[in-house]
């Protein structure tokens, strides 16, 4: 799956993207630093995902988020966030996020929650790090 | 004896000249010093509690300073109480968004607690979650210096939050005894 990584630190991009990369399943095309980049990097690679942090300068997650969905519609955009808040995860839901994977989780953890996301599957085995915007009721994220 | 009939310069006169000139100078103030905070803060449009606030006291400022202008003008022409209908208008619509901001945001929100709650939780989101997650992966996928790297940048950001929060008040310092 072609992968965009949108996320402000640097750093932490450079380590997802080994860990995708050495899933296997995945191959991250671009990366973004705000919502504005990305919004620019999906228009041009159109991915398959797109892992959205919603913290970020210049233009937050949350507000990229559907302009991303205009840009790029067959793109399955799975936020990526620190914030566990109940509002906040909904708010992403709504704006048309697949799901929302909690920072946290180590690199087969990350990759096989982003594939159940992609893929529709009900959350993996740790419910207290998923939550999946497919049912449509709107999974609760169990505190971690 | 209405307003018409209070000529200058008597006592009433200029009483009403100078509060309502006042009232006009420290709503502004008040006003600019809750906008300025917010608009420093990329809050402008994401606070409607503030934003609101803020210009209900510009409006209010705008509002006295038209009704000082009754008395000082030429007389109370249908202009000036077109102005003075706007702008008490004007002022009232503001009033009645800040109600409807409140209600929604909850009676117990105040203005600046917003700004601050959410500033602190985007900087701890950065300096602590973010950079601790990032050690944690950087660990699982074999990268020690990667880890050690996140882990100090937390420990200074952290270090910096706690300070600020602190801000030169060096009272008492206890923690709260933690049940072991």
């Amino acid at each position: 799956m072609r992968t965009l990584l949108v996320d402000d630190a640097a750093s932490l991009r450079a380590l997802v993207r080994i860990a995708l990369n050495r899933d296997g399943d995945f191959d991250v095309v671009a990366e973004a630093g705000d919502g504005r980049d990305a919004i620019e990097k999906a228009s041009r690679w159109r991915p398959d995902v797109v892992l959205l942090d919603l913290a970020m300068p210049v233009m937050d997650g949350l507000e990229a988020l559907p302009r991303i969905r205009e840009v790029s519609p067959s793109s399955s955009i799975v936020v990526f966030t620190g914030f566990g808040d109940p509002a906040v995860l909904r708010r992403a839901h709504d704006a048309g996020a697949a799901g929302v994977i909690e920072k946290g989780l180590g690199p087969q953890e990350l990759c096989d929650a982003i594939r159940d996301i992609v893929q529709g599957r009900p959350p993996g085995s740790d419910p207290a790090h998923l939550a999946a915007a497919t049912s449509g009721a709107g999974e609760d994220v169990a505190a971690s | 004896m209405t307003l018409l009939d209070i000529p200058p310069p008597s006592f009433l006169w200029y009483m009403g000249v100078a509060s309502n000139a006042l009232a006009a100078v420290l709503f502004l103030t008040l006003g600019t010093l809750v906008l300025g905070k917010l608009h420093r803060s990329s809050q402008l449009t994401d606070n409607p509690l503030g934003s609101t606030t803020g210009f209900i006291f510009v409006i209010a400022a705008g509002s006295h300073a038209v009704h000082a202008a009754t008395f000082i003008g030429p007389g109370v022409t249908l202009g000036l109480l077109a102005a003075v209908v706007s702008v008490d208008l004007a002022l009232v619509a503001t009033i009645v968004v800040y109600l409807l901001a409140r209600r929604r945001h909850g009676a117990t929100a105040a203005i600046y607690e917003d700004l601050e709650g959410r500033r602190r939780a985007l900087e701890l989101n950065d300096a602590v979650v973010q950079r601790l997650a990032e050690a944690k992966l950087a660990l699982d996928l074999g990268h020690v210096d990667a880890a050690y790297e996140a882990v100090g940048s937390s420990l200074e950001q952290s270090k910096r939050i706690c300070n600020d929060m602190i801000a030169g008040d060096s009272g008492r310092l206890r923690a709260e005894r933690r049940r072991t």
